[in-house]
C-alpha cells in the first residue's frame, strides 16, 4: 500500500475530488434520509393521530351506550389502512381503571393488554394512545399501533434514490474531473518530462515549455531560468578549460597537474614529445621512470613532502629524454585550494635548465680552479717573499755599517716592500679561503662564535678598555669558521677605528623574514657616508695612514663570505658618532644551500 | 343469582320470619338488580344529552339549565339524580324534573315519559318544538316518540325514530344513531 | 730538520746561535730524506735518533706529516720532541699537529719574531729533559 503523498499528482486529483464529493454526497445524503425519517414520522404520528382521533370520536357511542360491537365495528374499518396492525379500546370503569372494551386484531401477533397500556409507545412500531372524550370527559382510551413499514418503505425508496443520484454524482464528477485535470497535470507532467530528459542526456540547451500562467507557469520560468543559469556557467568553463589547454599547450616548459594525491592527472604536449611516450604510459607515477637514479630518492622524499605539507615543491632534477639523454629541470608545483582550504589539485611546471646548469658547472669548476690556483699560489708566494723581508731586516741589522745614507735607504725600501708583499699575500690567501671552505649544513650558535672571536681579539680589546656585549645570538646556517671571520673583523674594527671614547660595541639580531639581520654597533670615529660602499672592495683604505694597521681586505672579506651564504652587508654611519655594521644571514638550510650554489659561481 | 334461589323457598310461616329477613336481605340485591337496569338507562339519558343538539329557542338563554323531566312514574330514583349531578352539557346545568301530571312544562329538553302513562300521543304532539322525548317499551316511536329503550338480548338498546328528533328541531349526533338497535326516518 | 727552502734554514741556524743553544743542526731537504734517517736510525741501534725534529710541512716528496707518522711509528725515536715549522695558518694543520702531539710553530714574517724560535726550541729540550 504505497503512501498516499506519493501517489502520482493524478491519482491524488481523482482521489482527492472523489473523495470530497463523495464525503459531501454521503453527508447531504444521510442528512436528509435522516431528517427525511424524523419528519415522516411525525408525519406518521399525527396521522395515526388524527386517525385515532377520528376512531376514538368514532367510538364514543359505542363507549357510552356500552356497545362493543359498535366499537368493534368501528374499529374493524381500520382493516383499509394496513399498516394498523392493531387498535383497543378501554372503556373507563373507575377513576382508575379501565378494561378492555373492544379491539382490532388484524394478525395473530397482536393482542390488546387487558389493562390499559402505559403512554410510552410499547412494541414494534408505533403506538398511540389517545383518550376518548366525551362531553370533556375522559370515558375511555383507544390505544393504536401502527407499524413502521411505511417509513421503512419510504426509507428504502429515498435511500436507493439517494444511491443513485450519489453514484450518478460520482460518476459525472469523475467524468469531469477526467476533462478538467489535465490543466494541472499537463503543466506538471511536462516538467517532469523536461527535467528528466536534462538529467538523462545532460543537455542544458533544451527549456521546458510556459502552459500556464500560475505557480506551475512561474516553476516553468525559474527552471528554464535555472537551466540558463547552468549552461552559461559550463559554457564559461569550458572557456577557462579551453584556455589553461591553450596556455600549457603553447608554452615551451612542461605543465602538469596532480590529484591531492599526487598522481599525475595531466601533462602538456611537451612532455609527450620530450619522453617520446604517450600520456598513458606516463601519467599517474610513470614519470618516475624518467629521472636520473641519483636524483629519484630525494626526488619522491620532496615531493611527498610537498604533498603532505601543503607546501610549494621546488627540485632539481635530471629527467631522461627520448634519445636517452639526461637533461637538468628545474621543477616547481603549487598547491590549488578550495574555499575551505582542502588542496584541490597542484599545478607544476618543469622548466629545462640543462644549459644553464652546464654553463654553472662549468663557471663553478673554472672558478674553484682559479680559487685553488690563487690559493696555491698565495701559498707558495709566502715563503720567497718571508725571505726577502727577513734577510734585508738581517742585512739591514748585520750590515748596515757597510752601507752608505742611500744604500740603508734602498734597504729600507726593500724592507717595506717586503713587508707589504708579505701582509698582502697572507690576506690574500685569507680571502681565498674564505670563498674556498667547505659549506656544512648544520646550524651554528652564533653566540659561541662570537664568545670564540671575543676570545680572539681579547689583547687589543683590553688595550683599548673596550666592552663588548650582544644580544642572545641564534643558530644561524653558515661556518663557524666564516662567522668567526666576520665577528673578528667587524670586531676588530670596531675596536681599531675607536674614537677617543672607550670603545662600546654592541651586537643586536633581528629576524626579518627568512633571514636574521645582524648589528655590529660601535661608538667609534664612523664613517664617511661617500665610502659607504667602497669599503667593502678589496684592499680599499679609507685611511693611508699608519694610524690603523691593516689592509683593508677585512670587510671584503666579511663581505665574500656574507654573500655566500645569501646575505647582505652594509654599513650605516654618522662620521663622529659611530658606525653600525649590518648583514643577514638566513635562518633555514635551504636558502643557506641555495645561496652557495649560486654564489661559486663568483 | 342468589336472588332467585331464595324466592322459592317461601313455603312455612314458621321460616317465614326466615323467608323474610332472607327477602330484606335480598332488596338490596334486588335493588341492585333492578338499579342495573335503570341505572344504564339513566346513564344513557344522560349521554342522549350529550349526543344532542337542541335548537337555541329550547333554552331561555345560555345560561338556562336542561332539564331532564321525568313524566309520571320515576323507575330511576336517586341514581339518576346522581349521576345528573354537576353535568354540564354545552354550558347547561343538567337537572331533573320530576311531573306527575301532563302537560310537562315548556322549560323541559328532555322528557321521559312513563311507558304506562296515558294518551301518549296526544302528549307528545301537545309538545313543543326543541323536547326529546323518550320512554320505554316497542311502542313508543309508534305514538310519535322519538327513543325508545328497549331491552334487547339481555342489554339495554334503543330504538329512534329520527323524523320525529328532526321534526322537534333536535339534532341528533351520529354516533348515538349508529349505536341504536334501529333507526327509523 | 727537515726544510727544503735553504734561506729559512739560515734563519734557524741563526734563532739557535742567538739562543746559543748547543746544538748540531742536520738538515734534510726534503720527505724522503727524512724518513731515510729516521729508518736508519731504527735499522741501526748505533744510529742516533735526533733530539729534536724540526718538521717543515711543505716538504717534496713527502709532506711533513707523512715524516711525522713515520717518526711516532719508530720504536726508537717516537717519543722524540717535535715542533712543527710552517708558514701556513690552516687551523687544520695546527690541529692534525696537536693530534700527532707536535708543537706548532708559524713561520713569522720578522727577523725578530723568528728568533723567538730560540726559546721556543730550549723550551721544548728542557722539558724533555735534555740539555
Amino acid at each position: 500500500m504505497r503512501r498516499f503523498r506519493d501517489r502520482p499528482i493524478k491519482q491524488k486529483l481523482v482521489i482527492i475530488t472523489l473523495a470530497t464529493t463523495g464525503v459531501a454526497l454521503v453527508l447531504a445524503g444521510v442528512g436528509n434520509v435522516l431528517v427525511d425519517s424524523l419528519l415522516f414520522r411525525g408525519y406518521l404520528r399525527r396521522d395515526l393521530t388524527v386517525l385515532a382521533r377520528v376512531i376514538a370520536d368514532n367510538s364514543l357511542g359505542a363507549l357510552s351506550f356500552n356497545d362493543p360491537n359498535a366499537a368493534a365495528q368501528t374499529l374493524s374499518a381500520l382493516k383499509e389502512r394496513s399498516h394498523i396492525t392493531g387498535a383497543c379500546i378501554y372503556r373507563k370503569t373507575s377513576p382508575e381503571k379501565a378494561e378492555l372494551f373492544a379491539q382490532y386484531a388484524p394478525t395473530s401477533e397482536f393482542s390488546c393488554p387487558a389493562a390499559q397500556p402505559g403512554a410510552e409507545v410499547t412494541g414494534r412500531g408505533m403506538t398511540l394512545i389517545e383518550p376518548i372524550v366525551l362531553n370533556g370527559r375522559s370515558i375511555g382510551t383507544l390505544a393504536l399501533q401502527s407499524d413502521l413499514g411505511e417509513l421503512y418503505e419510504r426509507l428504502r425508496i429515498y435511500s436507493s434514490t439517494i444511491l443513485g443520484v450519489f453514484l450518478a454524482s460520482l460518476l459525472l464528477a469523475s467524468l469531469l474531473l477526467n476533462r478538467l485535470r489535465a490543466v494541472i497535470t499537463t503543466p506538471i507532467a511536462r516538467l517532469v518530462r523536461a527535467t528528466t530528459h536534462v538529467s538523462h542526456t545532460g543537455d542544458y540547451s533544451i527549456r521546458a515549455e510556459k502552459l500556464s500562467g500560475d505557480e506551475m507557469g512561474l516553476l516553468v520560468d525559474r527552471f528554464n531560468d535555472m537551466l540558463a543559469g547552468i549552461q552559461s556557467a559550463f559554457r564559461e568553463i569550458d572557456k577557462q578549460r579551453a584556455r589553461f589547454h591553450f596556455m600549457a599547450e603553447s608554452m615551451p616548459q612542461k605543465i602538469f597537474t596532480a590529484r591531492p594525491d599526487g598522481e599525475i592527472d595531466y601533462f602538456n604536449p611537451q612532455w609527450m614529445e620530450f619522453t617520446g611516450l604517450s600520456f598513458d604510459q606516463i601519467k599517474d607515477w610513470g614519470w618516475t621512470q624518467f629521472v636520473h637514479p641519483d636524483d629519484i630518492d630525494e626526488n619522491m622524499r620532496v615531493w611527498k613532502q610537498a604533498l603532505e605539507a601543503g607546501e610549494p615543491f621546488h627540485f632539481e632534477q635530471r629527467f631522461r629524454n627520448a634519445a636517452g639523454k639526461y637533461r637538468w629541470h628545474l621543477s616547481r608545483a603549487l598547491p590549488m585550494r578550495d574555499a575551505t582550504g582542502n588542496v584541490t589539485m597542484w599545478i607544476g611546471s618543469n622548466t629545462d635548465i640543462h644549459e644553464q646548469k652546464e654553463r654553472e658547472e662549468a663557471l663553478r669548476r673554472a672558478n674553484e680552479d682559479l680559487q685553488q690556483f690563487a690559493y696555491s699560489a698565495s701559498h707558495d708566494l709566502q715563503e720567497p717573499i718571508r725571505n726577502v723581508t727577513i734577510y734585508s731586516e738581517i742585512v739591514a741589522s748585520r750590515y748596515h755599517s757597510v752601507l752608505d745614507a742611500e744604500g740603508q735607504q734602498f734597504l729600507g725600501f726593500l724592507k717595506e716592500g717586503g713587508h707589504r708583499l708579505s701582509t698582502l699575500v697572507r690576506d690574500l690567501l685569507a680571502y681565498t679561503r674564505a670563498s674556498m671552505a667547505e659549506l656544512n649544513d648544520q646550524p651554528v650558535e652564533a653566540s659561541e662564535v662570537f664568545r670564540n672571536s671575543v676570545t680572539a681579539l681579547s689583547e687589543p680589546i683590553r688595550e683599548a678598555g673596550a666592552v663588548v656585549t650582544a644580544d642572545e645570538l641564534p643558530k644561524v646556517y653558515i661556518g663557524d669558521v666564516h662567522l668567526q671571520q666576520v665577528f673578528q673583523n667587524l670586531i676588530g674594527n670596531a675596536v681599531k677605528y675607536r674614537s677617543d671614547a672607550p670603545p662600546r660595541i654592541h651586537i643586536a639580531v633581528q629576524p626579518i623574514g627568512r633571514m636574521w639581520r645582524f648589528s655590529v654597533q660601535d661608538n667609534g670615529i664612523g664613517i664617511d657616508p661617500e665610502y659607504k660602499e667602497k669599503i667593502f672592495g678589496i684592499f680599499k683604505r679609507l685611511s693611508h695612514d699608519n694610524k690603523y694597521s691593516g689592509t683593508g681586505i677585512g670587510l671584503a672579506i666579511c663581505q665574500r663570505v656574507v654573500e655566500r651564504y645569501g646575505g647582505r652587508i652594509w654599513v650605516e654611519s654618522e662620521p663622529g658618532t659611530g658606525s653600525t655594521f649590518y648583514f643577514t644571514l638566513p635562518n633555514n638550510a635551504q636558502t643557506a644551500r641555495s645561496a652557495a650554489i649560486q654564489s661559486s659561481g663568483g | 343469582m342468589g336472588c332467585a334461589h331464595q324466592l322459592r323457598r317461601i313455603d312455612w310461616a314458621g321460616p317465614c320470619v326466615l323467608a323474610l329477613a332472607a327477602l330484606l336481605l335480598t332488596l338490596p340485591c334486588l335493588a341492585a338488580e333492578q338499579a342495573p337496569e335503570y341505572g344504564v338507562k339513566a346513564a344513557f339519558l344522560l349521554n342522549f344529552t350529550k349526543f344532542a343538539d337542541w335548537p337555541p329557542a329550547a333554552f331561555a338563554d345560555g345560561q338556562a339549565p336542561m332539564q331532564i323531566c321525568l313524566l309520571g312514574k320515576d323507575p330511576f330514583g336517586r341514581v339518576l339524580d346522581d349521576l345528573v349531578q354537576g353535568e354540564i352539557v354545552r354550558g347547561h346545568q343538567l337537572t331533573v324534573r320530576r311531573i306527575t301530571q301532563p302537560p310537562p312544562p315548556q322549560t323541559c329538553q328532555v322528557l321521559f315519559i312513563d311507558p304506562a302513562m296515558k294518551e301518549l300521543r296526544k302528549i307528545v304532539e301537545g309538545l313543543p318544538q326543541g323536547v326529546l322525548t323518550i320512554s320505554e317499551g316497542d311502542g313508543f316511536l309508534h305514538n310519535g316518540g322519538m327513543i325508545a329503550l328497549v331491552i334487547d338480548n339481555r342489554r339495554v338498546r334503543f330504538d329512534i325514530d329520527v323524523a320525529a328528533v328532526e321534526k322537534a328541531g333536535v339534532k341528533l349526533s351520529s354516533q348515538v344513531l349508529s349505536v341504536a338497535r334501529s333507526v327509523t326516518k | 730538520m727537515a726544510e727544503d727552502n735553504l734561506p729559512d734554514a739560515l734563519l734557524v741556524r741563526e734563532a739557535v746561535r742567538a739562543e746559543k743553544l748547543p746544538l748540531e743542526i742536520h738538515v734534510a731537504s726534503d720527505g724522503e730524506q727524512a724518513i731515510a734517517f729516521i729508518a736508519r736510525a731504527d735499522a741501526d741501534p748505533d744510529a742516533p735518533c735526533p733530539h729534536l725534529l724540526l718538521l717543515d710541512l711543505n716538504l717534496p716528496k713527502k709532506n711533513g706529516f707523512e715524516v711525522l707518522k713515520r717518526l711516532r711509528a719508530s720504536e726508537k725515536c717516537k717519543d722524540i720532541p717535535v715542533l712543527i715549522m710552517t708558514s701556513s695558518d690552516a687551523p687544520e694543520d695546527r690541529q692534525r699537529a696537536a693530534e700527532l702531539g707536535a708543537g706548532y710553530f708559524r713561520k713569522p714574517g720578522s727577523y725578530e719574531a723568528f728568533l723567538k724560535l730560540g726559546g721556543v726550541l730550549k723550551e721544548l729540550l728542557t722539558v724533555r729533559g735534555t740539555d
